[in-house]
């Protein structure tokens, strides 16, 4: 058995509780993403391809409220009137219906189990189907009244499906009474004469078809839109969630990591480690929430569309969002030196080495005049905040440090090395600068051996 | 005299908090093969720096460490790691045994890096475990036992790959008396009879005393080499 299997095993026998929380970060978000999917998959496969007929005769509805003059239309007869009046359905909720008072050519009633609702409106539920038989209670001038009549369609008032109900023998007395409103269709040809009426009486109101379509088309696209942006939001969620798991699971292994370390593990196997641990923890996640997502299926009766397709859908958004994870935790794991993990120093992440010389600087004007080589120093309203290696006098190789300093609270440095051979003869942390004196040619020899001053601060 | 196995070379290391403090500052030392070396000085002098210099559990800011002719300074971290766990051995103050592996299983574990089999490790692991009196305790875990033992384990683990150098930051630092006493003797028994390098920071007068080579640390200076 490779020691990576034994330790691995190891850790995980080791239970930890940020892998339990993972494993259900997981499953909770698979679940919830697929459950919604299959949800949606299923109310469209269910009205796909088969609600084909408009719900109203006509391009225009003309509303028309109580005390309003009816429209004058030379060109066209309506196609159809509606009386709306507020109806009890049989769940006992309010609901606006219209009653169709004119005769319905041209309207082909639903056949038995034929659900009709526009294609554009799809994954909209309602209580009651095209077809079905609506109870109907009715107060009117003469009582309460009910009555029974079928739904056959939908008209679509401002964005709303309300019922269409099919003209029974029983209408004829309703029809007495005063409707709340009526509506009339009328074909695209009666729009201008519509539009003079409607400029003429407040209280008179124009549908065109095609706006409705139009909204309601809208609002279902930005319903799968924000169905998208919910499952997006969970992936993001799901990264963030394991990112910071598995970061306290590294915090916590911080000291285990360090000793696995000075013993001669790998960098990169430790951080294999961790990048392992986690895809344990995420397949069980997954097995927990694919068994969560069978057992919802099975209670709620509906027929969950959650295919295989799905499923890889799933896997890949969990993919993704473990590989975001774990990049910072694994990384860290990898770089940190043994002491950094040991004793909870910073872990460096970046080493910029500046070995660059100034050409041409008018604050070090002087210096450059004099012919020395200057390294500028990053200085605050202080000067420079590192620490300097080297004194004025030192002898310096090319590459040799001679400051350093930490940023970013010690997740950074930055080296200053010299640029070539020679010595210090400027170092002056306030102005931030150090000058080099090149080693004159000749003298290089002599002064070989000269080295007891090196670096004595 | 015999051989040199470590050398340093105008080792530094400083720490910047708002000022600089050189922990390791501008170390030249050399220890030889086979030698007990001892390193003492008051707290905060830089001992602990020094030592995980010379283990490669830390990077100085500049200068080398060349162990059996090796340079820390050539070396990636990949490489150092690979030379951690051939030449280096750790024991640490408080003893830093992996805590769900039993006490067998932690000396295993750095034969098994080097790709040791399984069969032979556990071999030489319990080998090493009777050699430090422990061999009654192989399937404990740290947690199981007392802190002497921890510690005994801690150094047969150290032992585990033959090292060439052994380091050791206060190794009875967290012991009580009698603990103290059999651990330093523990030391000296492996130094004499098996000829194993250590370098160890201690306060113990008596391996002090028995020490071939004494470093007193100040101010991350190493000011006195005492020659025993
Ligand atoms: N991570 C660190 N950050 C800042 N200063 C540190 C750090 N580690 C050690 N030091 C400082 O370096 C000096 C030497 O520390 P150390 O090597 O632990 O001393 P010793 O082991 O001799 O007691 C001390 O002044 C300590 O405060
Ligand atoms: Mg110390």
């Amino acid at each position: 058995m490779s020691s990576f299997i034994f330790l691995l095993c190891k850790r995980l026998h080791r239970f930890r509780f940020p892998y339990l929380l993972a494993a259900f970060l997981v499953a909770a978000v698979l679940t919830a993403a697929l459950l919604y999917q299959g949800y949606v998959n299923a109310l469209s496969s269910q009205f796909r391809g088969r609600l084909t007929h408009p719900t109203i005769p006509g391009a225009i509805m003309a509303r028309q409220l109580p005390g309003v003059q009816p429209p004058v239309v030379v060109n066209a007869q309506p196609l159809l009137k509606l009386h709306i009046w507020d109806i009890n359905t049989r769940h006992g909720n309010l609901q606006i219906a219209g009653v169709a008072s004119t005769t319905l050519a041209d309207w082909p009633l639903p056949q038995p189990g034929e659900v009709w609702l526009p294609e554009s409106l799809k994954g909209q539920v309602f209580d009651e189907e095209v077809g079905d038989t609506i109870a109907l209670t009715h107060l009117g001038n003469q009582g309460r009244s009910t009555a029974t009549a079928r739904v056959a369609g939908y008209y679509a008032d401002g964005g709303f499906l309300n019922p269409l109900l099919v003209s029974q023998a029983w209408v004829a007395s309703w029809l007495d009474e005063e409707a709340g409103s009526i509506i009339l269709a009328y074909p695209e040809a009666a729009l201008n004469e519509l539009r003079r009426w409607e400029g003429n009486n407040e209280k008179a109101e124009l549908i065109r078809q095609n706006d409705v379509v139009q909204n309601a088309t809208n609002l279902v696209g930005s319903i799968y839109a924000g169905g998208q942006g919910v499952i997006l939001l969970g992936v993001v969620f799901l990264a963030l969630g394991l990112g910071i798991l598995a970061m306290l699971v590294f915090l916590d292994s911080r000291g285990e990591f360090a000793v696995l370390k000075a013993l001669g593990l790998r960098p990169r196997t430790v951080g294999r480690l961790l990048w392992a641990e986690f895809a344990v923890t995420v397949a069980v996640g997954l097995g927990i929430g694919w068994v969560i997502l069978l057992l919802t299926a099975r209670q709620v009766g509906f027929p969950l569309a959650i295919d295989t397709h799905l499923f890889r859908y799933g896997l890949l958004l969990v993919a993704i969002a473990y590989l975001v994870a774990l990049v910072a935790p694994a990384r860290l794991a990898r770089v940190a030196l043994v002491n950094e993990l040991m004793l909870g120093r910073p872990i460096l992440l970046w080493k910029q080495i500046i070995g660059k010389p100034v050409e041409r600087h008018p604050a070090f004007h002087d210096l450059l005049e004099q012919g020395l080589t200057c390294l500028k120093l990053e200085r605050d309203g202080q000067g420079f905040r590192g620490a300097i290696l080297q004194a004025v006098g030192a002898r310096v190789k090319q590459g040799e440090p001679l400051a350093f300093l930490p940023v970013w609270f010690g997740m950074g440095e930055k080296h200053y090395v010299a640029p070539h051979d020679g010595i210090l003869r400027v170092v002056d942390p306030g102005r931030g600068v150090i000058g080099i004196a090149p080693i004159q040619k000749g003298g290089e020899k002599n002064e070989q051996g000269n080295t007891e001053n090196r670096k004595s601060i | 005299m015999s051989k040199e196995i470590l050398r340093t070379v105008n080792l530094f290391k400083a720490f910047h908090l708002g000022e600089t403090i050189y922990a390791v500052n501008d170390v030249n030392i050399t220890l030889k093969a086979g030698t007990l070396n001892v390193i003492v000085g008051p707290s905060g002098s830089g001992k602990s720096t020094l030592l995980s210099l010379l283990g490669g559990l830390d990077r100085p800011i500049s200068g080398d460490i060349i162990l059996d002719g090796q340079s820390y300074a050539a070396l990636s971290e990949d490489e150092l790691a690979m030379l951690r766990r051939r030449k280096l051995g750790y024991v640490f103050q408080f003893f830093n045994l992996i805590p769900h592996l039993t006490a067998l299983e932690n000396v295993m574990l750095p034969m098994q890096f080097i790709g040791m089999s399984h069969r032979a490790a556990k071999e030489r692991a319990t080998m090493l475990m009777e050699k430090v009196g422990l061999e009654k305790r192989l399937r404990h875990l740290p947690l199981q036992l007392s802190g002497g033992e921890q510690q005994r384990v801690a150094i047969a683990r150290a032992l585990a790959n033959q090292p060439a150098l052994v380091l050791a930051d206060e190794p009875t630092g967290n012991l009580d008396t009698q603990n103290r006493d059999e651990i330093v003797a523990l030391f000296k028994q492996l130094n004499e009879e098996d000829g194993q390098t250590f370098v160890m920071i201690t306060h113990d007068p008596s391996m002090r005393h028995h020490a071939h080579q004494v470093f007193e640390m100040i101010d991350g200076k190493v000011t006195a080499v005492d020659n025993g």
